[in-house]
C-alpha cells in the first residue's frame, strides 16, 4: 500500500512510511541521477541528499502524488549545483574522454560507457534537456519550467547537445 | 534512429546503482528530517497562524497565495501541470524596509512570504542597515544612523509601530535578535562586536572569542541557533564564528570572494559574498566539513539572506540593474519567488517567527 500525505501529517513520519516513499521512488531517481552525473556514487548521495530534503518538506506537499516530480526537479537542481561546484571534474572528463573511450570488445558495453562518458562532457542544460526528453519522456515545456529557460532554448539545447554527441558517438545519436 | 539512442540510454540508466545499496542509511536520515519538518508544521497549526495545517487538504487546495511577480530569468519554477508539482508555498511573514525612491527615509513592510498581504507598519524618516525580529515575534530591532558617527538601536512594536530607543551610544548597526530573546549584538562603526540585553542597555558587552580583553573585530554577526556562538565578517570580508562567551579564538570558515551579510539558519550559515563581481548565495559549514555550496543560480545579485526559522526558506533581496526586489528561495525545491516589484528598493528581510 502506498503511503499518502494525509498519513505523514496524521501519524508522524514512520519509517516504514519513508521506506515505502523511497522505494516507490528512488529507482527512478537513481536513474536520472546516474544519466545527469555519470558517476554512481555521485548519484547515490545525490539522491540521498534529494529525498532528505524531501522528507523535512512533506508536511507542505500539496498533492502527495506529486512526491515523485518534486523529487525529479529537486534531483535535477541539485546535479545542476553540483555540476557548477565540479566544473573542473567535467572540464577534467572532457580532457580524458578520448583516451578512456578505448574499443571495448564488447560494441555493447563500450557504446554504453562512451555515451555516459560524452553526456559527462556537455554543459549541464544540455544535458539535462537531452536526458529529459530521451530518457524522462518530458515535455519541452516542463523541461523550460524546471531549467529556468524559454522552450526554445530548451530545443537549442537539445540541438546542439546532439550535435556534439553525433560527433563524438556517430550518425546513431538522433 | 530516435529509438536506438533511447535504448541506448536506457542501458546506460541500467548501470545505475540499485535503492536497496542505501535504503536505511536514506530512510533514518530522511526520518530525522522529516522530525524537524513536522515540528514545524505541529506549531503552526498549534499557534494558529495556519489554523487546520492538520487538515491538510483544506491549505493544500489554497489558491489565493500564489507568488507574485515575473519569474526572473534562469531561476527553476515548477508549474501546476499534470506531469511537475506546483511550487512550495512559502509560510510565515516577513518585515523589510522599503525605501523610498529618493532615499532618506523608509517603510517598514510586513507581508506573508508567499507575497499575499503587504502592510506598513512604520513609516520612519531614517537611515537603516539592518532588521532583526524578536522570537516571540511581537517587536524588531534596527539600526538608526543619525549621521557624524553617532545613531541608536531602536525597537519597534510589529502590531502597533510604536518605537523606542535601547541603546544610543557610538553608532550601533547590524543588529541581530538571540533566538532565546535575551541579547542583541550588533557592531560599532569601529568593527568591533558588542551585545547588549534585548531590553535595552547604557553600554555594551564586547565579545572577545579570544578571552584576552580584546574587542574582536567583525560585522554583519548573526546568532548560531543555540545561541552559544556568532558567525561575523572580518574587514577582509572572511566570515568566521567565535564562541560568545569568549573562551576559544575565532574559526576562519572556508569561504569564497568577500562575504557582505551572514545568516546563521537550523542547517547552517548562509552568506552573500562577491564572486567575480556579482554577490551571490552561498551555504557555508559551520564545521568547516563540507565545501561552500552555491543556493542559486540567477542573474543579478542576491544580498541580505535571511532563512527562515523552520530553515525551509530564504528570503533575500535581488538586485537587477536599478531593481531592488524582495525574493523567498524555497531551499528545498530551489523555486524562487519575487514577493515584490515596484520602483521602491526593498532591503533588510526578517522572518517574524510565529508566537
Amino acid at each position: 500500500m502506498s503511503a499518502t500525505i494525509g498519513d505523514f501529517v496524521t501519524d508522524g513520519v514512520s519509517a516504514d512510511r519513508l521506506g515505502a516513499l523511497y522505494e516507490a521512488h528512488a529507482a527512478d531517481a537513481l536513474r536520472l541521477a546516474y544519466l545527469l552525473t555519470g558517476d554512481r556514487a555521485v548519484a547515490q548521495d545525490l539522491v540521498q541528499d534529494a529525498f532528505v530534503k524531501m522528507a523535512g518538506r512533506l508536511a507542505h506537499l500539496r498533492r502527495a502524488e506529486a512526491f515523485g516530480a518534486y523529487l525529479r526537479v529537486t534531483v535535477v537542481n541539485m546535479a545542476r549545483m553540483r555540476g557548477r561546484r565540479l566544473k573542473v571534474e567535467r572540464d577534467y572528463l572532457a580532457r580524458h574522454t578520448a583516451e578512456l573511450v578505448e574499443p571495448h570488445r564488447d560494441r555493447d558495453v563500450a557504446a554504453t560507457e562512451s555515451l555516459r562518458l560524452a553526456l559527462a562532457t556537455l554543459p549541464f542544460k544540455q544535458r539535462a534537456a537531452i536526458v529529459l526528453r530521451f530518457f524522462e519522456d518530458v515535455p519541452d515545456e516542463v523541461t523550460a519550467q524546471v531549467l529556468g529557460c524559454r522552450q526554445a532554448t530548451v530545443r537549442s539545447h537539445i540541438h546542439r547537445g546532439l550535435e556534439t554527441l553525433r560527433a563524438e558517438l556517430g550518425e546513431w545519436v538522433p | 534512429m530516435t529509438d536506438g539512442f533511447r535504448d541506448e540510454l536506457d542501458r546506460l540508466a541500467a548501470g545505475a546503482p540499485t535503492p536497496d545499496e542505501r535504503r536505511d542509511q536514506v530512510v533514518r536520515a530522511a526520518r530525522r528530517r522529516s522530525r524537524v519538518g513536522m515540528v514545524v508544521a505541529s506549531a503552526i497549526a498549534v499557534t494558529g497562524v495556519l489554523v487546520g495545517v492538520l487538515a491538510v487538504g483544506a491549505v493544500l487546495d489554497r489558491r489565493d497565495a500564489r507568488p507574485i511577480g515575473p519569474t526572473p530569468t534562469g531561476v527553476v519554477r515548477v508549474s501546476e501541470s499534470a506531469s511537475t508539482p506546483p511550487p512550495i508555498e512559502a509560510r510565515g511573514e516577513l518585515a523589510y524596509f522599503r525605501d523610498g525612491p529618493f532615499g532618506g527615509s523608509a517603510q517598514l513592510m510586513v507581508r506573508n512570504a508567499d507575497g499575499s498581504d503587504p502592510r506598513t507598519i512604520g513609516d520612519l524618516a531614517i537611515s537603516t542597515s539592518r532588521l532583526s525580529v524578536a522570537p516571540d515575534g511581537s517587536q524588531a530591532v534596527f539600526d538608526h544612523g543619525l549621521g557624524e558617527g553617532s545613531g541608536q538601536l531602536e525597537v519597534i512594536d510589529l502590531s502597533t509601530g510604536v518605537v523606542h530607543t535601547i541603546f544610543d551610544v557610538g553608532q550601533p548597526n547590524g543588529p541581530d535578535w538571540s533566538n532565546d530573546g535575551s541579547t542583541i549584538v550588533f557592531s560599532t562603526d569601529s568593527g568591533a562586536l558588542f551585545t547588549i540585553p534585548s531590553g535595552g542597555a547604557d553600554s555594551g558587552i564586547p565579545v572577545r572569542g579570544e578571552g584576552d580583553g580584546r574587542f574582536l573585530e567583525g560585522y554583519e554577526a548573526s546568532w548560531s541557533p543555540d545561541g552559544d556562538s556568532l558567525v561575523a565578517i572580518d574587514d577582509a570580508g572572511e566570515v568566521f564564528v567565535v564562541e560568545v562567551d569568549g573562551t576559544s579564538p575565532p574559526r576562519r570558515l572556508t569561504s569564497i570572494g568577500r562575504a557582505g551579510w551572514t545568516d546563521w539558519g537550523p542547517d547552517g550559515i548562509v552568506v552573500s559574498t562577491m564572486v567575480n563581481d556579482s554577490w551571490g548565495l552561498y551555504e557555508l559549514d559551520p564545521e568547516n566539513e563540507t565545501p561552500p555550496q552555491l543556493l542559486l543560480d540567477r542573474p543579478g545579485d542576491e544580498t541580505a539572506p535571511e532563512v527562515s526559522p523552520d530553515g525551509n526558506f530564504l528570503a533575500f533581496i535581488g538586485i537587477d540593474g536599478d531593481q531592488q526586489d524582495l525574493f523567498v528561495l524555497d531551499l528545498g525545491s530551489d523555486a524562487v519567488d519575487q514577493l515584490t516589484d515596484d520602483a521602491a528598493q526593498e532591503l533588510s528581510p526578517a522572518w517574524i517567527p510565529s508566537s
